[in-house]
């Protein structure tokens, strides 16, 4: 039941993300290409700074499932297994204690744009905003499935 | 409170806490005790990548992917081969030379020693190269993506020190030769000394050259397009970014390397890389909040004029601190955290900003194989053999330490050597 729900969500920000960076592409594509023509189209540069965004924070929960964040292993390494696993865990509830905080003022701030409006495209604010909040709920979630299932195998490889 | 910050910031880093995390939980500490409003933090992270440029760190690192996943390893090694491969330690000196010419299509150190690894170790334990030998060389020479042009990493300073990424990229080109040239020259003493790689050594025929060649053509037409396209002012390099993303798609799927899975997974994987270090960006413009509001940049500045009377002597204090912290922590967050800070005080000692920005270049790439913490180092281990420890490297990583170290000297008291393309280009 958990892992089919897990798996579902996965399959939707993963998604998502493929779709942002698509879209990053073939705006930077249009750019090019409407140079040439020399019509500039209004909004691409709004609409990146929007899939930036949301790229980055739904990337973050991604990256949370994957294990993939970047940090300083080796200290913790040197240390006993069971030392290791007492020691994941406190970090583990100090970053839940995080993105509950981020979840809350991000909501609350998200409501207070949601009257607004971008510049150019006329999006309400807190669709930019918006992610913030969400991106922090499913950070969570996948935190608590990395407690109760601590798999060591599931590592994955950034390519930097 | 500035003590309360770094005191806690290394505990959590050490205690193994992703690097991003440690930034954003002392950033939201430090507000909560000086009274600030948590909305603050929301903003602050909001604002540090509300950025149109930053777009060009998915791009840079979707091109280097499918670059990487799309045969084009092969190709380029089949030339390095064909170039050096006829000398004493040859096979070793085709690892270097696969390993720069990976760097000029992809912007990876890691990926650099991924793609150039899985193909040559094999061939490398073949010929009786040592485990401690192949893996000191074949990760540090995964640097030479990192100075190569494109560059992930260029990208990331350009972005958050606010320097040309263009020029960056054209500054990375002849540092990349130098550091090309030296590794050949050690990994072709070192295999003398020790009899490696004399099991066979090949010559090729004119015709077998001229057909490797060939093959290698396409390939290494994408940095020719994605630095010409810079270094004419054509396009900005962003935009050489996607050039070199369908470039390489297109290459791909001439290679019939490529399915809709594999490819979905690269770009799932690019999307992924590119958000952890955006969420590093992000945090870390927070933490920045944080830092001024405590005067550590001002201090910091300060210190460098009490200690600093010349430009050099900045420079090289500015290594001494690199190299230290590049051995305990990683190379992505130093940039983020520190370039931002430095650059001002560099641009007050009157130094260059693309020199000073190929001398951090040099020392991240530095920080990339020193361990214990060293990514490159970490990966050339991985690749040689699964249950490799870095502790086995030694006594060969201390010579290519040595030899980086050498280089990154050279970059400090030689300036042109970073100035001289871009300024060159930039006339033209």
């Amino acid at each position: 039941m958990l892992s089919n729900i897990t798996s579902w969500i996965v399959k939707v920000i993963t998604a998502l993300c493929i779709l942002v960076i698509t879209g990053l592409t073939l705006i930077v594509f249009v750019q090019v290409f409407s140079r040439f023509i020399k019509y500039s189209l209004p909004g691409t540069e709004e609409l990146a700074r929007l899939l930036v965004i949301w790229l980055t924070f739904l990337g973050t929960s991604l990256a949370i499932h994957e294990k993939m964040h970047l940090g300083v292993r080796y200290f913790v390494g040197l240390a006993n297994v069971k030392f290791q696993k007492i020691i994941d865990r406190v970090i583990y509830a100090v970053t839940i204690g995080m993105f509950a905080v981020i979840a809350v003022y991000g909501f609350k701030l998200t409501m207070a744009t949601m009257n607004t409006t971008s510049s150019t495209l006329q999006l309400p604010m807190g669709l930019f905003y918006i992610v913030i909040p969400i991106s922090a709920i499913f950070s969570i979630y996948f935190i608590i499935l990395n407690i109760i299932d601590p798999d060591p195998s599931h590592q994955g490889e950034a390519s930097l | 409170m500035i003590i309360a910050i770094l005191v806690t910031f290394f505990t959590l880093l050490f205690l193994g806490m992703p690097i991003a995390f440690t930034i954003g939980l002392v950033s939201m500490g430090a507000l909560l005790f000086s009274g600030v409003s948590l909305e603050i933090l929301i903003q602050r992270m909001f604002a540090g990548v509300n950025n149109f440029s930053y777009l060009a760190l998915p791009l840079f690192i979707l091109a280097g992917n499918i670059m990487g996943k799309g045969g084009l390893t092969k190709r380029l090694m089949a030339l390095a081969d064909a170039i050096v491969g006829r000398f004493a330690g040859g096979l070793g000196m085709t690892a270097v030379v696969t390993s720069a010419f990976f760097g000029a299509v992809s912007g990876s150190t890691v990926a650099t020693t991924y793609a150039v690894g899985s193909v040559i170790v094999p061939r490398m334990k073949e010929q009786r190269y040592s485990n401690s030998f192949i893996a000191s060389i074949i990760g540090p020479a995964g640097v030479l993506g990192l100075i190569i042009p494109p560059s992930i990493t260029m990208v990331i300073l350009g972005i958050t020190a606010n320097i040309s990424i263009g020029k960056l990229f054209i500054a990375g080109f002849l540092p990349g030769l130098l550091l090309t040239i030296a590794f050949c020259i050690y990994v072709s003493y070192m295999s003398k000394k020790q009899g490696y790689g004399v099991v066979e050594t090949r010559k090729l025929s004119g015709k077998e050259f001229w057909k490797v060649c060939k093959e290698a053509f396409f390939p290494l037409m994408s940095p020719i397009f994605i630095l010409g396209g810079i270094f004419s002012g054509l396009v900005t390099a962003t935009e050489a970014a996607v050039i070199a993303v369908v470039y390489g798609f297109i290459l791909s799927l001439f290679y019939k390397e490529l399915n809709m899975r594999v490819f979905k997974d690269i770009m799932a994987n690019s999307a992924v890389t590119s958000a952890i270090i955006l969420i590093i960006i992000s945090f870390a413009n927070a933490f920045t909040y944080v830092l001024t509001a405590n005067r550590i940049p001002a201090m910091i500045s300060e210190f460098f004029l009490k200690m600093a009377h010349t430009p050099l002597q900045f420079l090289l204090i500015v290594s001494v601190i690199l190299l230290v912290l590049g051995t305990l922590t990683e190379v992505t967050s130093l940039i983020i955290l520190l370039s931002p800070i430095f650059m001002p005080i560099a641009l007050s000692y009157g130094i260059d900003p693309i020199h000073f920005g190929m001398v951090l270049i040099m020392n991240f790439a530095l920080a990339n194989i020193t361990p214990p913490v060293g990514l490159s180092l970490i990966a050339g281990c991985s690749i040689t053999d699964r249950k490799m420890g870095i502790e086995n490297t030694f006594p060969y990583v201390l010579h290519v330490i040595g030899i980086v170290a050498f280089v990154v000297l050279i970059i400090i008291f030689v300036p042109s050597i970073s100035t001289a393309l871009p300024n060159l280009f930039s006339k033209g």
